[in-house]
């Protein structure tokens, strides 16, 4: 019983460690991209359905890569020096051999140092009369499939840890001469000076700016313009410009009591009877009521709201007191305050976010290009050489090398051994 | 400079055309003279075939991109605001990067691929015309966008090169045909094209997070264009992986790179099959 565990346990950590898994996992997730493009709802990427497989794949790169080590490891330290006679004897490709008119000594002198110039480390042995080499080049850059393969790791670690420990805030309102706190702890209120979209003269969209004041704890920490491409990030916490829409000033008069301004934007859109009409609410604490102010319709002309006045219903508790329609620039009495529609502004949208995991992110991506040039473009090569002496007083030299596949051996090869006959017939 | 764009633009049609038809002409002539007189190195006026065919790629490789470079200077940006620049340097990534596998291998078959698809891309672009419009706000990011588009045409056009060298492959290990070249050969040159590729195609892609980070704030949203070009980025790196294991070598690697290619075509005419933010 035990036994058998343990045999489940090595299966598994097989299954894991392989390449095959990989290949399956990578077509597997692939098929569900494709499926949630499709036929699925975005929120599809966050279910188990795609989430499982994912967390597979890195479980099966992490126990890859610690599968490898001892692998890489005796590749760096540069394996056996020394190779049995059935290694040179064979016939493949990636052998090539010559015999050059040079005693051994000083053939394996020059070749060395061929090798050395050609950037192999060479390590050499000899026995009885015959010399072994064994030399490598781009050992470390083999490293790069580690740095290449841990940065997904750390992709995922980072959007776990942007999801636990960051937010984000895809509709924050802010009407011109408006404040409003952020929230999440963060301290921050924006006040909107002004919001401004531009056209080309087709009409199609050139630019929308928020001229913005940013507060932390009432204290001015920041004045900046919001557009476009051109978010405003304090301390972590970004804004980008998002959408726009209309708004109104209103003025509150109440017996006894300061006069009161206040910018509201109207971002909801209430629909009834053909007519889609702007809608926002405000809440007035110092009189115990809450208003919903409704515009004049956008998409026809309004027979009930018209141009330029206002709708508002005034609520107390849950039930509604009255509903009152506001003229520009004309007074209105009701429920013991007087109530000004003084002009219309706009409101700008903003996405407000944090994410701690963001600059994890990118150094990700930059580990994942740096890792994978390293590997694909420092190929690493590892060559074995026997030269022995003839009868003849010749020596003969062997030439094995490994590489990828898809790598030229033949043409690193042949340049090899030119350069060394090159060498030998310059030294007389 | 509009005009200087369009004439350059025909005449890249007229030249890529006539360097394939050159090409089928070398070819006949080869396949003749290694019919008579076998094993002989290539004769005078067969070179002189190959070299027209030759000089007809520089020239398209020439045209299309004076055709990028004047468009360049009435929109004062790079190619990335719509169907029809993209498709223009998606053509002048695949020619360019055929001919340099071309120089490098010294085979012509796969070359062949690559300029047909060119020519449909260029066809595509013509029917496509737009005049130079000015820039949403959101594209207004041009450096960004010009390296992210530049990337994507050599990333395509390299790709392409291997896709074509892996229908070769396919076609290659049915027939044994002595016309094509060695199996050994298609597969490498698919492989290097991958290698080429493949980190390019990770440059489009976080070149585009970056842009969708800065403009959107957020690098990933499962946008269809973003998860095609992912889809496109896991079948290649399942290729890389693939190949270097026994029973997935040769033939099922030449169908990854076969459906890898089928994914670039859905990442890039993506936005006619599915609504997103992308409208290019
Ligand atoms: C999203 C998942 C993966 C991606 C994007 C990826 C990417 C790559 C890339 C770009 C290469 C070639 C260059 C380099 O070594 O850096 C590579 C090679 C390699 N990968 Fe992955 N990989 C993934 C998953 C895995 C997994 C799960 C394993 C474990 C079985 C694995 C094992 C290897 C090995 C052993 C190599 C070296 C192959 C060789 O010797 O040529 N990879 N991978």
């Amino acid at each position: 019983m035990a036994k058998s565990i343990s045999e489940n346990i090595k299966w598994l950590w097989n299954l894991f460690a392989s390449m095959k898994l990989a290949v399956i996992l990578l077509l597997i997730i692939t098929s569900l991209s494709l499926f949630g493009t499709f036929f699925a709802p975005v929120a599809f990427f966050h279910t188990g359905w795609f989430l499982v497989p994912g967390f597979l794949l890195m479980l099966n790169i992490l126990v890859c890569s610690f599968n490898r080590w001892q692998r890489i490891k005796t590749l760096l330290q540069g394996g056996k020096v020394r190779q049995p006679e059935a290694f040179w004897s064979s016939t493949e490709g990636n052998s090539m051999m010559t015999d050059l008119p040079c005693m051994t000594a000083s053939l394996a002198a020059m070749t060395s140092d061929v090798l050395k110039k050609r950037g192999y480390r060479v390590r050499s042995e000899s026995c009885s009369e015959i010399v072994y080499l064994a030399a490598d080049k781009n050992r470390y850059f083999k490293l790069g499939t580690y740095v290449s393969h841990l940065s997904l790791v750390l992709f995922v670690l980072a959007f776990l840890i942007g999801s636990a420990f960051g937010f984000r805030d895809t509709g924050f309102i802010v009407a011109e001469q408006e404040t409003r706190f952020v929230g999440h702890d963060t301290g921050l209120s924006l006040n909107l000076l002004s919001f401004t979209d531009a056209y080309y003269e087709d009409q199609t969209p050139m630019d929308y700016r928020s001229e913005v004041v940013l507060y932390k704890n009432g204290q001015l920490v920041k004045q900046a313009v919001i557009r476009v491409n051109h978010p405003l990030n304090y301390e972590g916490t970004r804004f980008y410009q998002s959408f726009f829409g209309p708004a109104v000033r209103i003025k509150f008069r109440q017996a006894s009591q300061d006069d009161l301004t206040i910018s509201v934007a109207l971002p909801a859109v209430s629909a009834s009877q053909g007519y889609q009409r702007p809608v926002g609410s405000l809440v007035l604490e110092s009189a115990g009521l809450s208003f919903r102010f409704i515009g004049s319709a956008v998409n026809a002309t309004d027979k009930i709201v018209p141009k330029d006045q206002l709708a508002v219903e005034i609520w107390q508790k849950n039930t509604q007191t009255g509903i009152h329609i506001l003229e520009k620039g004309k007074p209105a009495k009701a429920s013991g305050i007087e109530i000004t529609y003084l002009e219309d502004i706009q409101f700008s949208g903003f996405q407000v976010s944090r994410d701690p995991g963001n600059t994890l992110i990118w150094i990700a991506s930059s580990l994942f290009v740096l890792g994978m040039i390293a590997v694909l473009f420092f190929v690493h090569l590892q060559l074995w050489i026997q030269i022995k002496p003839l009868p003849t007083g010749k020596s003969r030299i062997y030439l094995r090398l490994a590489a990828p596949r898809g790598f030229s051996q033949a043409e690193e090869m042949t340049r090899t051994l030119e350069a060394i006959k090159r060498t030998v017939e310059s030294h007389p | 400079m509009a005009d200087l764009e369009n004439l350059s633009l025909t005449l890249s049609l007229v030249t890529i055309l006539m360097s394939m038809i050159l090409s089928v002409i070398a070819f006949i002539n080869q396949q003749r003279s290694a019919r008579t007189q076998s094993g002989h190195a290539v004769s005078g006026p067969l070179m002189l075939w190959n070299r027209a065919a030759i000089a007809m790629v520089v020239a398209t490789v020439l045209l299309i991109t004076l055709t990028i470079v004047s468009r360049a200077v009435q929109t004062k940006h790079g190619p990335f605001s719509n169907m029809y620049e993209f498709a223009i340097s998606f053509a002048w990534g695949i020619v360019v990067a055929g001919f340099i596998f071309r120089w490098r291998y010294k085979t012509d078959s796969i070359l062949n691929i690559g300029l047909f698809i060119a020519l449909l891309l260029l066809i595509f672009a013509r029917v496509k015309y737009a005049v130079p419009n000015p820039l949403v706000p959101a594209l207004q990011q041009s450096t960004l966008l010009s390296i992210h588009v530049a990337s994507a045409g050599v990333a395509y056009g390299t790709l392409t090169i291997g896709f074509g060298s892996a229908i070769m492959y396919l076609v290659q290990k049915r027939r044994n045909a002595p016309w094509l070249p060695e199996l050994e050969l298609l597969d490498n040159i698919s492989y290097r094209a991958v290698v080429i590729g493949f980190p390019f195609l990770t440059l489009v892609i976080l070149l585009g997070a970056l842009w969708a980070d800065i403009a959107w704030g957020r690098y990933w949203g499962w946008d269809p264009k973003e998860t095609a070009s992912l889809v496109t980025w896991l079948i290649y790196a399942a290729y890389l992986h693939a190949r270097v294991m026994r029973g997935w070598r040769g033939i099922r690697s030449a169908w990854l790179l076969i459906i890898g290619f089928a994914a670039i075509l859905l990442t890039f005419f993506g936005n006619y099959i599915f609504t997103g933010l992308h409208a290019y």
